[in-house]
């Protein structure tokens, strides 16, 4: 039994290192300088040499992995709010359904979702061009979006990094210029690698534009595949999409259905008959986010975009073509800008009074409970180890309630190693050895500290599932470091005390008492 | 043998049960009056909607000064201190309505133009909407939490210890209210994580004292009842003074040495951990003795 428990905690504790990695990379090894690459513009990127971009892409990946993050309250930045205008929205499905209300109606909650994730999408992009550090764009209760950009501090600049509306066009790929680029020049998907060296070694013609060609990485942020030569001309805009879905081809593969309005379609049809076995690329914000060649005449205004597709990439795809269709405003329901210069001081302060704290905790505990307050002390910070791996493993962001939580847990997680010894003695008193009694003592108390533990995991499973904001943020850390309470008291504590007591044979140092 | 807390085991507190609910009445009493005299608690931007400037001035000046400055923009009246008044740092909050986007512009420039050297350290703005929500959500969370727990409290014990648990984790609630009222904290988003801890806090405590009633409870007569919860009572009071005392050490620590912003959070914290202890030991149990003594006496006459 004894060696299955120490198995387990082998294998739990290994599994910590593991994921606590990259936060210990993130912000004890990697120099500031190379964090500093992640807030440049795509278009920036684009130009750095090839070791820089590896680089790049190496730090862009340590970033996305587990690493916990930091909350505002702690490095300062601005915290946003926004969900789709009513006034506005209902405006706009008046115009779509001919002023028919009681559809407006029927079909707002289906509308408004559907406004959201392509305000999400159109937000990514932005953000992702306007060059923040790592902007958290989050899905939030209801239909609202929190927007958290870190290390910007003025408002007004925040604003109009989102409150611009997408801009969606359809532009020919010259086809007849790219085939008769060099190989050299062109990556395995027939994009430009290197417009540096491109641009050195050719002349592009003059009613031409070059466009930087994005797909949506897993991580649902755009990501530069390479360059692609358009013809300047706008052959049609994103207002005459009236609505795009996911569909399915006949294999089963996820595909983009979209249709256009009356007038749209007219145009769509002289475009498509005309250009069959051409490339039209999908422009947002001036970047091509997919190229797809026109295969028949579309008639009816109802098309189909079909090719190789992940399923994340056709959702956003979706999103990209209705936004063409977006016309809905974002109303900002809350705004907060934080100094950092609280932040800096706050996280100082808060951190070394938890410290303070913690440390006051394990003093106590080795001075009443001798040994066993010592196997107490190892296991505490097991616990904080293991806390901090499991709030990395789900992402959590780290805030000033959640610092607070995070002592507190340490103050409960000590009451199970009371219940515990406390027992324990009781045995003793009862007149059994210290082997005895420890058998009976943790069994006994094993039934209390599950009940204790399940009514906390109730309450902070709440919290950080229904909790807005800090009472979110207290709530996980809170429902991780309990868990990881009722672990360590229930493996640890006793696996060490039992080791001490049976293996070690402790002859001169006191057990309990 | 050296345990200096095994005095504590020797007190009769069964007996004495009128004295603590009777203390734990005059304290919430208080919080009633208090409730009264202040007109309700002080609400943050959280809850009431508003605009808060941080600011810091390194110029030779005091609040007044300050005070008269904002005055004369006619936007707001409301500037306090925050911290040390030596620090000179201040709080200026400013209602929010269509304008309030100008008029914060409006107090910026105000200071800016009136002293030397102005650092902003944080602008926080929250509309009404959300605040009001907010109050909903952590309404509802706190109506929540408390029903799941009466309900697994139900199922792993017994009703009527549910009903005492409940009992108790309202006394803590009034007790966290009255100290909130007492030192004129304000209401914020921290405040409420405190509250909603001290829901888990309090359950957690008194769950720890059933378990030992519920233990020693097995084949009791209706007399023996007051004898029985006594007897627990002592055995658990070590671990529970233990427990609270290692866990005010953390939270003494964020007092003494913690950051402003949560310095209402600790005292509210310490509050609920203090009631919590002394409720599930004083105010909880001895609902149980009444109750469960009523239950044993109807089925020892129905046999």
């Amino acid at each position: 039994m004894d060696w299955i428990r120490l198995f387990v905690i082998v294998v739990v504790l290994a599994l910590g290192v593991v994921i606590i990695r990259p936060t210990y990379e993130w912000y004890f090894v990697v120099p500031k300088e190379d964090k500093e690459l992640l807030s440049l513009p795509m278009e920036e990127v684009s130009k750095l040499s090839p070791e820089l971009k590896k680089k790049y892409n190496e730090i862009k990946k340590l970033r996305n992995s587990t690493v916990l993050n930091m909350g505002l309250d702690l490095r300062g930045g601005i915290y946003i709010t926004l969900e789709p205008d009513p006034v506005d929205m209902t405006n706009f499905l008046l115009d779509r359904f001919e002023g028919d209300m009681e559809k407006v109606v029927s079909e707002y909650e289906k509308e408004l979702e559907s406004q959201v994730s392509i305000s999400l999408e159109i937000l990514r992009n932005r953000l992702d061009q306007f060059g923040v550090a790592d902007p958290v764009i989050r899905r939030e209760s209801g239909y609202r979006i929190s927007v958290e950009l870190p290390g910007i501090s003025s408002i007004a600049q925040a604003r109009e990094a989102i409150s611009k509306a997408g801009k969606l066009e359809f532009k020919f790929v010259d086809d007849e210029y790219m085939n008769s680029i060099d190989r050299k020049y062109l990556n395995n998907e027939g994009l430009i690698s290197d417009l540096t060296l491109f641009l050195k070694d050719n002349v592009v013609p003059s009613d031409d534009e070059i466009y930087g060609y994005y797909e949506t990485d897993e991580f649902g942020v755009p990501v530069l595949k390479g360059f692609i030569i358009l013809k300047k001309e706008v052959v049609l805009d994103g207002s005459y999409i009236s609505d795009a879905r996911v569909g399915q081809d006949q294999f089963g593969r996820p595909v983009v259905d979209f249709s256009l309005t009356l007038e749209g379609a007219d145009i769509f049809a002289e475009i498509t008959r005309n250009n069959v076995g051409r490339r039209l690329a999908i422009v947002l914000d001036g970047r091509v986010r997919s190229a797809p060649v026109i295969q028949t005449e579309i008639l009816g205004g109802r098309g189909q975009i079909t090719g190789v597709f992940t399923l994340e990439e056709v959702n956003s795809l979706v999103s990209v073509l209705k936004s063409g269709a977006l016309s809905v405003k974002l109303k900002e329901i809350e705004i907060r800008a934080i100094g950092p210069s609280l932040g800096a001081d706050s996280i100082s302060l808060g951190t070394r009074a938890a410290l303070i704290g913690i440390l006051l905790v394990f003093a106590f505990a080795i001075f009443y409970y001798k040994t066993f307050g010592f196997i107490t002390t190892i296991s505490l910070i097991l616990n904080l180890f293991l806390t901090l791996a499991g709030l990395a493993l789900f992402r959590a962001t780290l805030t000033l309630p959640g610092i607070a939580g995070l002592a507190l847990t340490i103050g409960m997680a000590i009451d199970a190693n009371v219940l515990q010894f406390e027992r324990i003695k009781e045995e003793i008193r009862n007149g059994k050895d210290l082997v005895t009694a420890m058998k009976v003592g943790f069994d006994k108390a094993f039934v209390t500290i599950i009940d204790t533990h399940v009514t906390v995991i109730i309450s902070s499973f709440i919290l950080s599932t229904y909790g807005y904001g800090p009472i979110k943020g207290f709530g996980t850390t809170l429902l991780v470091g309990i868990i990881v309470s009722l672990f360590t008291s229930i493996f640890v504590v006793r696996f060490l005390a039992d080791f001490v007591v049976q293996k070690l044979r402790l002859r001169f140092l006191p057990a309990l008492v | 043998m050296f345990n200096f807390l095994e005095p504590l085991r020797n007190i009769d507190f069964v007996k004495r049960r009128f004295y603590f609910i009777g203390l734990s009445s005059v304290v919430v009493l208080i919080g009633i009056v208090l409730f009264f005299v202040k007109g309700g608690f002080r609400q943050s931007i959280d809850f009431a909607g508003g605009t808060r400037l941080e600011v810091k001035i390194n110029d030779n000046i005091g609040i007044e000064d300050v005070r008269r400055v904002i005055v004369s923009t006619g936007v707001t009246k409301n500037v306090t201190y925050v911290g040390d008044p030596k620090d000179n740092i201040f709080l200026i909050s400013i209602g929010v309505d269509e304008e309030y986007v100008h008029k914060v512009e409006t107090v910026k420039k105000a200071l800016q133009d009136n002293f030397r050297e102005v650092i902003i350290r944080s602008e926080n703005t929250v509309g009404p909407r959300l605040s009001q929500e907010f109050f909903r959500n952590a309404m509802i969370l706190s109506l929540v939490v408390g029903a799941l727990i009466l309900i697994y409290i139900g199922i792993r014990f017994d009703f009527i210890f549910g009903l005492g648990a409940i009992v108790a984790l309202i006394h803590d609630l009034l007790i966290a209210f009255t100290v909130i009222l007492l030192f004129d904290i304000e209401m914020d988003i921290s405040i409420i994580a405190a509250i909603l801890t001290i829901l888990g806090y309090s359950v957690t405590d008194t769950v720890v004292v059933y378990d030992r009633i519920r233990e020693n409870f097995e084949a009791v007569k209706s007399s023996e009842v007051e004898y029985v919860v006594n007897k627990s009572i002592r055995q658990v009071i070590v671990r529970s003074v233990l427990t609270s005392f290692t866990t005010l050490l953390v939270v003494l620590a964020f007092i003494a040495w913690g950051p402003e912003t949560l310095k209402g959070f600790a005292i509210v914290l310490l509050t609920g951990i203090i009631s919590g202890t002394y409720s599930s030991l004083f105010i909880a149990s001895p609902i149980v003795i009444e109750l469960e003594k009523q239950k044993l006496i109807k089925q020892e006459q129905s046999i």
